[in-house]
């Protein structure tokens, strides 16, 4: 076998000559981040997966539920927050390269695998494709980029990660209508075309994702932007002293952080899960309405990643988080208000700025783990940390869920039923904004010796 | 020549990226117009949310 492609992956081999461009970088780790975002279109198949054998109808007897369909979707995000917490210290070590080919080599043969299963009518087959080999790809894809982003952006590290992270939510705006297109495409009288559909997918992402991994680079151990004068190490405007993955879990500030993550989670989830059924309930409009509102909210999300991130940079991110809470809090208030005078434009404005707080929230937590442990292994600590994300999304909906169900089978109208959750959300973007005020600079006892 | 891959590069990711948006955009269009566009009956509470969870 030649050595000329391990020495290709090679961390050494991805360090780059002067005069790269670090313009470069940010569409190498968004090719990834928009491949793996499809995850969030999955939803998309979820009914043509439902009638494979009924072709035309669903048939109870022979053909899955949605209920058995849904554990795709969640075991590839729990196997997603596992990988990123497992495979960290790996994706480190190991440098961006080798971690986005890995990543696309699961994405793509997940797809491949569940191609099968559906072909086969297998369910364990889709489950362990997409959604183990799947959310594995997922999760290295995620980190991958981060710490190389931010290396080659150290005056702006908010935005650099903003970018890639952002292309994770234009992930889900890509992958549910290239589904339904390709569906529409390979769909026949006895076959909805999700076999087919998945393979093809398999091949684009594979193309994309490939692209990335040829494009990236790490930076050589002495580059820094022209005309930038680093921090001082530890100060305020600068990166802390490196702390290691394995001791900065032993700190009070990553189980802050973890908080911090985990509220704003459940608390975005509390309108996006919910989107279009509650701009129905609260404002008597159609479906396709409803629809259009969801639609709108994922591009704030999308928008907001870019946007708040980046403002971090500006106010350090200590302060944009305690934006995210206080304003996010009072803004949830308000949402019953705008109900109650009628004003569907107010309401649609509100949750927008909440949803690009939510966006926001994903986006600029890299960058405050930078601020706090340093960049010498911050994606493997991003990736612990990611933990929260899985934990919120699994738990955040059905807690919203059997809230506002439980009022509606208790008579509260349906516009009125919603308001305990808004106001639990509320509480919960509360509980982030103390986590937040709790945060201080890591004790140098945690530091390494000798920062790389 | 890096100038032209830094075109291609952001070519590359920003066309499926706007093809996205546009999409959405697109889907988001019966917010801003009156209900009567969209057609579809209201049935409080037996609707389904056509988004999935996005975090």
């Amino acid at each position: 076998m030649s050595t000329d492609s391990p020495q290709f992956l090679s961390r050494e081999a991805t360090v780059a000559g002067p005069g790269f461009s670090r313009w470069l970088v940010p569409p190498a780790a968004i090719a990834v981040h928009m491949c793996i975002g499809e995850v969030y279109g999955f939803s998309v198949f979820n009914e043509p997966l439902s009638r494979l054998l009924g072709a035309t109808a669903h048939d109870p007897a022979r053909d899955w539920t949605i209920p058995q369909i849904g554990w795709i979707y969640s075991i590839a995000l729990v196997l997603l927050g596992l990988s990123a917490a497992v495979f960290g210290k790996w994706v480190e070590r190991s440098g961006p390269r080798k971690v986005m080919v890995t990543s696309a080599t699961c994405f793509c043969s997940g797809l491949v695998l569940s191609g099968i299963g559906v072909q086969q009518h297998w369910l364990w087959l889709v489950y362990l494709g997409y959604g183990v080999i799947g959310g594995i790809g997922l999760g290295l894809g995620y980190i991958a980029p981060v710490s190389t982003l931010m290396k080659w952006f150290p005056d702006r590290p908010g935005m650099a990660t903003g970018m890639a992270i952002m292309g994770f939510g234009g992930g889900a705006l890509i992958g549910a209508p290239l589904g339904v297109t390709l569906m529409a495409h390979f769909k026949t009288a006895t076959d909805p075309g999700v076999a087919s559909t998945f393979f093809a997918m398999a091949g684009l992402y594979a193309v994309w994702m490939l692209f990335g991994a040829w494009l990236v680079r790490v930076p050589a151990a002495d580059w820094k932007p022209a005309g930038w004068q680093p921090a001082a190490a530890g100060s305020k405007a600068g990166p802390a002293q490196a702390v290691s993955v394995d001791q900065a879990w032993k700190t009070p500030q990553f189980w802050l952080l973890w908080i911090v993550l985990c509220m704003n989670v459940s608390a975005g989830i509390g309108v996006l899960g919910q989107a279009s059924l509650m701009c129905q309930d609260l404002f008597g409009v159609s479906a396709a309405v409803g629809g259009g509102f969801a639609g709108l909210l994922s591009l704030f999300n999308m928008g907001g990643r870019f946007l708040w991130s980046s403002v971090s940079d500006l106010t350090g991110r200590r302060t944009v988080y305690a934006i995210y809470f206080l304003l996010g809090a009072l803004l949830y208030a308000l949402v019953p208000w705008t109900q109650k005078i009628g004003s569907r434009a107010l309401f649609v404005a509100v949750t927008a700025v909440i949803i690009s707080m939510y966006g926001g929230g994903f986006a600029t937590i890299p960058a405050y783990l930078r601020d706090l442990f340093g960049t010498h292994q911050v994606g493997a600590i991003h990736g612990r940390l990611i933990t929260a994300w899985s934990l919120a999304a699994i738990v955040g909906p059905n807690l919203i869920n059997y809230i506002s169900a439980a009022k509606k089978k208790a008579g509260v109208p349906a516009a009125e039923a919603y308001n305990s959750t808004l106001y639990l959300m509320c509480g919960l973007l509360l509980v982030g904004l103390i986590a937040n005020l709790l945060v201080r600079p890591v004790h140098p006892r945690h530091h390494l010796a000798t920062a790389r | 020549m890096q100038r032209l891959l830094l075109i291609a590069a952001w070519i590359l990711v920003l066309a499926p990226l706007s093809w996205g948006v546009a999409r959405s955009v697109q889907r988001s269009m019966p917010l801003f117009t009156a209900d009567k566009a969209a057609g579809a009956p209201l049935q409080n509470g037996l609707t389904t949310p056509t988004q999935p969870t996005r975090p």
